[in-house]
């Protein structure tokens, strides 16, 4: 699919969506998320369950993730390749400004 | 024996914040929630202990077994259920108040989903209405009355959903 389409419709991302997708680099559900986006934030994101089950329809009714298999009626998430194409994008941005700041102020204190 | 109280009380779709900040207010005086009626207007209290427990309202015109093991795996116990999508739960805490909804547009795509199962019945509504009026003979003013009390109360309630969906929005951008 055409990236500055991808850009157009994804980019930037919303917190909550940028980690889940992260997240997903593994198959998880939608609870293994939120304990997963706790730990790798050190506790500074919490993703409320309501939102975590809206974020992943719609992501993936953008099939940005996909859904193979059932474990006791929980979804197993993955990304799709679609996905990982918007992830990397979205990465490459977040590199960017990072660099740009960077080169900006003379590099981090 | 146990002393129990039975409470009423009013709250409609657009502000789930109030019935819920108020059975948080009955918990934290000992008056422990045990039953609520299929409207969710009666609600049944018996007095034990204090504690604190925040509840939520959410409405989901359909679900799948995704969204109850996501929010029981979190520690929510569902308290009730009703017609069209209606969920209270609830969860303990101790310090860090829980929420379902960990940001703005959460709440407002709750709020949206509420307006749009409205749409249909609304419509028929109007339709019904536009109906009388064209076959009108005597006899069905007093319907004629109805439809327009009811046209106004769906109308007042859009206006609700979307003052405090405008409310939101203006949230974020502080």
């Amino acid at each position: 699919m055409d990236t500055d389409i991808l850009k157009k419709n994804y980019l930037p991302m919303t917190e909550t969506a940028y980690y889940i997708l992260l997240s997903l680099y593994e198959d998880r559900h939608g609870y293994g998320i939120m304990q997963h986006v706790e730990n790798i934030t050190e506790g500074r994101i919490n993703i409320g369950a309501g939102t975590m089950y809206g974020t992943l329809s719609k992501l993936e009714k953008e099939n940005l993730i996909i859904h193979e298999k059932e474990i006791d009626r929980k979804k197993i998430y993955k990304l799709s390749e679609k996905g990982q194409k918007v992830l990397i994008l979205e990465l490459e941005r977040l590199e960017k400004l990072l660099n740009d700041g960077k080169v900006e102020i003379g590099g981090l204190k | 024996m146990k002393t129990i109280k039975t409470k009423w009380f009013w709250w409609w779709g657009w502000n789930p914040q109030k019935v819920e900040d108020w059975l948080e207010e009955m918990e934290s005086y000992g008056w422990n929630l045990y039953q609520v009626d299929m409207w969710g207007l009666r609600f049944k209290f018996t007095k034990e202990q204090t504690q604190s427990i925040r509840y939520c309202v959410d409405f989901q015109s359909k679900v799948d077994g995704n969204y109850l093991s996501i929010l029981k795996d979190d520690g929510w116990k569902m308290v009730w259920s009703g017609a069209g999508g209606w969920y209270l739960w609830k969860k303990p805490y101790e310090e860090k108040r829980p929420d379902i909804f960990s940001d703005t547009d959460s709440l407002i795509e709750r709020n949206n989903r509420l307006s749009k199962i409205l749409v249909p019945f609304f419509l028929l509504i109007i339709a019904i209405f536009i109906f009388l009026l064209i076959n009108r003979d005597h006899g069905n003013e007093f319907l004629i009355g109805l439809y327009i009390v009811l046209i106004s109360f769906y109308g007042f309630l859009f206006y609700q959903l979307q003052k405090y969906n405008e409310k939101l929005k203006n949230d974020i951008k502080e």
